[in-house]
């Protein structure tokens, strides 16, 4: 076997506000990859994060967040967030030691939460010295699953709203000065993602569960939560069981909202894709904005300097997947390939 | 070593029946490369010959295989998980038997071939493609037949074997032999661990030197990474009357192994913690009866198998939780009972019935997801062989299953035999069949994702191959060229969901075609004999894809993980007491895309693995002592199964055997 030494390793400085693709990889294979496109120049660099450092971004990158010219890319199944110049893309340290992390969220130069799947607890960690320094534990002792668990973290003043999305149904809700939690609200089954929009309203997408799941499978789901008064102001309910959305986004001026709801095996829906939704609609939209054709989109984002739309497609998940660029009106402008199983999204 | 090819080239089929009588049932103790019995015209049986039985009685069947076959061994890691394919199709698709039983789990659809020790067996034997039917249906890429034989000696006979190995390994084995003309008892106890923690450098993950920014490899060992493995089987034969023979074997099991973490794993060093235990106890009854117009063979056996697979994390402040505790039981019952009979002259029909039985329940304590479903699979064989000539016979089998109430298609097979030149052995052979694959449990209720409208794969298998071997006195030789084809359709794989699930379903299509050939040549230099074999397999299995809906980028590319070229080599040299082997064994670059496409990141490069064996036999009155000294991956190679998995540099073993 070949050794991981490049010979001829990238030397890039990217200054542009450019998009970070966050390709998972295959679970257990530890394959997944970094990906970057110049949405001006229509170019995409595969495998930058292998390419610059010579080492293999771990297994299954799950988010990526950009906070003052460094990328923290959270590697899920290898239990460590990489640091990189997110010009150079050069590797400059890492935060280790998780259990399995999904999303890092700054409260200040010195704190950031890093939410995880199975840890029961919220990991705080120091970004200057690169260190677990706390924990939030978030443990309900519940015998028959696994909670709770922790996904997205969506700040608002002195508060962090953090989802827990599988097998769970609430939104806890934790005060930053303290790392308490001060409250928690129960929305409908699985939460996955949440947005604040421009009235400070929390939106949370739930997709409901799976049929058959022994957590019970209801309609999915999106609950509009004042984040003030932390009240629930309207439920959305999806009329089909079998719709299971996800990958809630929000558009720049933060008064709609984006969300993949898509048809696959055993969940099939009819007119599955991507939906537009104002913040004042009285319901939800009877057509997507983009739809899903003979596709499989896979992770959703949008850009929130311009409202452009980003979709995978991870393909037959054992190839790299492409990435739709479309308008903030559902118009294709570019098609791209990235990596295998296009998961994530990072804007510059 | 007598003979190298053994030729049942029986031209009535009173010897046929000859082979089966009560007082031959063993097979004779030659060197067997690959056995053609007239009385099953077109079928491939390539049989693992008494050097490797020997050489690697405290083997794995895995490591067996990888060094005396061309089928894929694919290993997650010395001790883990590994599965074997035959010519470019699914670890899925190939079935283990042991004596007569199926292995393969109906839950999972596979066999872990670490888990099957080759001291345990007296003979193993691979039927590629189509030549599978002969033992059962649904094996699309192939068949392996484990056995015990029972010699019927009256002489005690007992060998002790122990080995000590690098990584804290040991490898104790005892087998106990007595009988008599009426009565057979063998027993086999064992016991093998290893703490499996070898060093390697981990180029996988770095630390930044803090003043020169340089990268720091850290050295690190396989941790987490520990197996044992012990158990016990017991054979009876009981010769109830001149013509009724009643065998018995049963065989329990206790594995209890850690799942290491991949290379790039850096998390929390109490957590992710990942193990797997699996207690198996299996029996197999088998009554033979010769009667004066055929034989009747009933058979039944049980296989209980309990798995717990289980991930352990820290949480901080709490202690220790399971993230994952997934219990399985498995229970499958097979019946089996046939009669072969000479309706005509130089005829040999089969006729069976089998009716089985599984039940799965399994169940994640955790999070309360599982199932427990049950399936019973009835089916019928017809088969008929025919000598047609002195020099040709040709055999035509047919299939007909039903799984709980559903019909399964016809599964018809046709084969023969053609003697071209009887000096020189030389063989034509081919045959073809279409196959049936079933789904298997877990493909359609595991929870989330299960597929209960799964469809059968299905498969159309054929070969055509010569052997051949040219007479000299001392020059023993042997030569085989076999050409394959295999073409399935609705290939079931997993793919994920952005529900954060996996789901099955029915949508390969591969081709997967190549010849394989191999060479035995022994012969002796004055008092040396040297013995040289290899095989050699090119495998192109073509991913004929959905090019509308997942673009045409990886149709016409090669299956993921199986290898173009498959070799190995071995020359062993014995000279009085001592003997020498060397075995290679090399697997081309295997691709870990659809696409097939190459980045440094992901490459499973082509590996040479060279082990070399040193033994001396002692003779102490009678009684045989051997010592023999392993050294495994001789060049130091660094090499790859999977991704991300460390695989040991050199490391050597010791092994002392006892024969009374």
């Amino acid at each position: 076997m070949k050794n991981n030494d490049l010979s001829n390793p990238l030397h890039l400085d990217k200054k542009g506000h450019d998009v970070f693709i966050i390709n998972q990889g295959n679970f257990g294979y530890g394959n997944s990859s970094l990906s970057y496109y110049d949405p001006v120049a229509k170019t995409v660099i595969n495998n930058v994060f292998y390419g610059t450092n010579g080492l293999p971004l771990g297994d299954v990158a799950n988010s990526m967040t950009v906070r003052d010219s460094l990328g923290y890319i959270v590697v899920n199944n290898s239990g460590k967030i990489y640091i990189i110049n997110e010009n150079t893309f050069k590797y400059v340290g890492k935060i280790t030691g998780f259990t399995s992390p999904r999303n890092i969220c700054f409260i200040s130069d010195t704190k950031a939460y890093v939410t995880d799947m199975y840890s029961k607890s919220i990991q705080i960690v120091n970004p200057q010295t690169m260190q677990i320094t706390d924990s939030i534990n978030i443990d309900n002792h519940d015998p028959d699953f696994t909670q709770h668990t922790s996904e997205q973290v969506v700040l608002y003043n002195d508060l962090a709203f953090v989802n827990s999305w599988s097998y769970d149904d609430k939104i806890l809700v934790i005060n930053t000065s303290t790392d308490k939690i001060v409250d928690s609200i129960t929305v409908t089954k699985q939460p996955n993602t949440m947005v604040l929009d421009k009235n400070n309203h929390l939106w949370v997408l739930s997709d409901g569960g799976y049929s058959g799941s022994p957590y019970g499978q209801v309609k999915a789901a999106l609950t509009e939560i004042d984040a003030k008064s932390k009240q629930i102001l309207k439920t959305f309910t999806f009329s089909n069981i079998a719709a299971s959305p996800t990958g809630l986004c929000m558009n720049p001026t933060r008064d709609t909202l984006y969300y993949l709801n898509p048809s696959v095996y055993g969940a099939t829906i009819s007119l599955p894709g991507i939906y537009a939704m104002s913040v004042n609609d009285q319901s939800l939209p009877a057509t997507p904005v983009i739809n899903q054709d003979n596709k499989s989109f896979y992770a959703l984002g949008v850009d929130p300097g311009n409202g452009t739309v980003y979709v995978s497609d991870a393909m037959d998940y054992t190839q790299s997947g492409k990435v739709f660029v479309y308008s903030p009106n559902g118009q294709v402008e570019d098609s791209i390939t990235a990596g295998i199983i296009p998961g994530g999204f990072c804007f510059k | 070593m007598r003979t190298s090819v053994l030729f049942f080239l029986i031209l009535s089929f009173s010897t046929a029946f000859g082979q089966m009588a009560p007082d031959t049932v063993s097979i004779p103790e030659v060197e067997v490369k690959t056995v053609r019995q007239l009385a099953r015209a077109g079928v491939t049986t390539h049989q693992i010959d008494s050097i490797a039985m020997k050489r690697e009685s405290d083997a794995s069947l895995s490591d067996l295989l990888s060094r005396f076959s061309t089928v894929f061994v694919k290993s997650e890691g010395r001790g883990a998980l590994s599965t074997v394919a035959f010519r470019g199709t699914a670890p899925s698709h190939t079935e283990v038997y042991w004596n007569g039983m199926s292995l393969q789990s109906p839950m999972l659809g596979q066999v872990d071939f670490s888990q099957i020790p080759v001291y345990l067996m007296d003979n193993i034997s691979l039927n590629p493609g189509a030549s599978s039917l002969v033992d059962g249906d649904g094996a699309l890429g192939g068949s392996i037949d484990l056995k015990n034989d029972l010699s019927w000696s009256k002489k005690f006979s007992g060998t002790f074997l122990s080995g000590y190995g690098s990584f804290g390994t040991w490898n104790e084995f005892v087998h106990l032999e007595k009988g008599s003309d009426k009565f057979q008892s063998s027993t086999r106890i064992y016991y093998n661990r290893s703490k499996n923690d070898f060093p390697f450098i981990n180029k996988d993950i770095a630390n930044i030197d803090p003043v020169t920014g340089a990268y720091i490899y850290p050295r690190q060992r396989n941790e987490h990474a520990e197996y044992m493995l012990e158990g016990a089987m017991q054979s009876f034969g009981f010769r109830l009357s001149k013509r009724t023979i009643l065998e018995t074997h049963y065989w329990f099991q206790y594995s209890d192994r850690a799942i290491p973490r991949l290379n790039t794993y850096e998390g929390n060093d109490n957590s992710n913690l990942a193990r797997q235990v699996d207690r198996t106890n299996r029996a197999v009854m088998k009554l033979s009866s010769f009667m004066k117009k055929g034989t009747l063979i009933l058979q039944s056996g049980l296989n209980a198998e309990n798995m717990v697979y289980s991930i352990r994390n820290m949480v901080y402040g709490d202690g220790y939780y399971n993230a994952l505790y997934s219990k399985s039981n498995v229970y499958s019952f097979y019946n089996k009972a046939q009669y072969q009979f000479q309706p005509i002259r130089n005829a040999l029909v089969k006729a069976a019935a089998t009716f089985d039985f599984y039940r799965v329940q399994t169940k994640d304590t955790v999070n309360q997801t599982g199932y427990n479903q049950s399936r019973r699979d009835k089916g019928l064989m017809l088969s008929w062989q025919q000598q047609l000539t002195n020099n040709l016979s040709a055999m035509v089998l047919l299939r007909k299953d039903w799984v709980n109430q559903v019909s399964i298609p016809i599964i018809p097979y046709f084969g023969f035999d053609w003697t071209i030149n009887q000096k020189r052995k030389l063989i034509l052979h081919g045959n073809i069949a279409r196959n049936y694959h079933y789904p298997d449990l877990n493909d359609l209720y595991w929870q989330p994702g299960g597929n209960p409208n799964l469809r059968p794969e299905e498969g159309l298998n054929t070969e055509l191959g010569v052997i051949t071997s040219f007479p000299g006195k001392k020059l023993e030789n042997s030569f085989g060229l076999t050409a394959f084809y295999n073409n399935i359709e609705n290939w079931i794989i997993w793919i994920p969901s952005p529900m954060g699930y996996w789901s099955p379903q029915n949508i390969q299509h591969v081709v997967s075609s190549g010849f394989d050939a191999n060479v035995m040549i022994a012969f002796p230099i004055k008092k040396l004999k040297v013995t040289f074999k290899a095989d050699y397999a090119f495998t192109k299995s073509i991913n004929h894809g959905n090019a509308a809906r997942w673009g045409t980028a990886s149709v016409g590319k090669q299956i993921p993980f199986v290898p173009v070229h498959t070799g190995n080599v071995l020359l062993n040299l014995s000279l009085g007491n001592y003997y020498l082997t060397w075995i290679n064994h090399s697997y081309s670059e295997r691709f870990t895309t659809s696409t097939n496409e190459l980045t440094m990141r992901d490459r499973l490069n082509p590996y040479f693995m060279n082990d070399l064996y040193i033994g001396k036999r002692w003779l102490l009155d009678g009684r045989k002592i051997s010592l023999q000294f392993k050294i495994f991956n001789l060049f130091n190679e660094q090499y790859r199964s999977v991704l991300q998995r460390p695989m040991p540099g050199r490391n050597y073993m010791l092994l002392l055997t006892y024969h009374l």
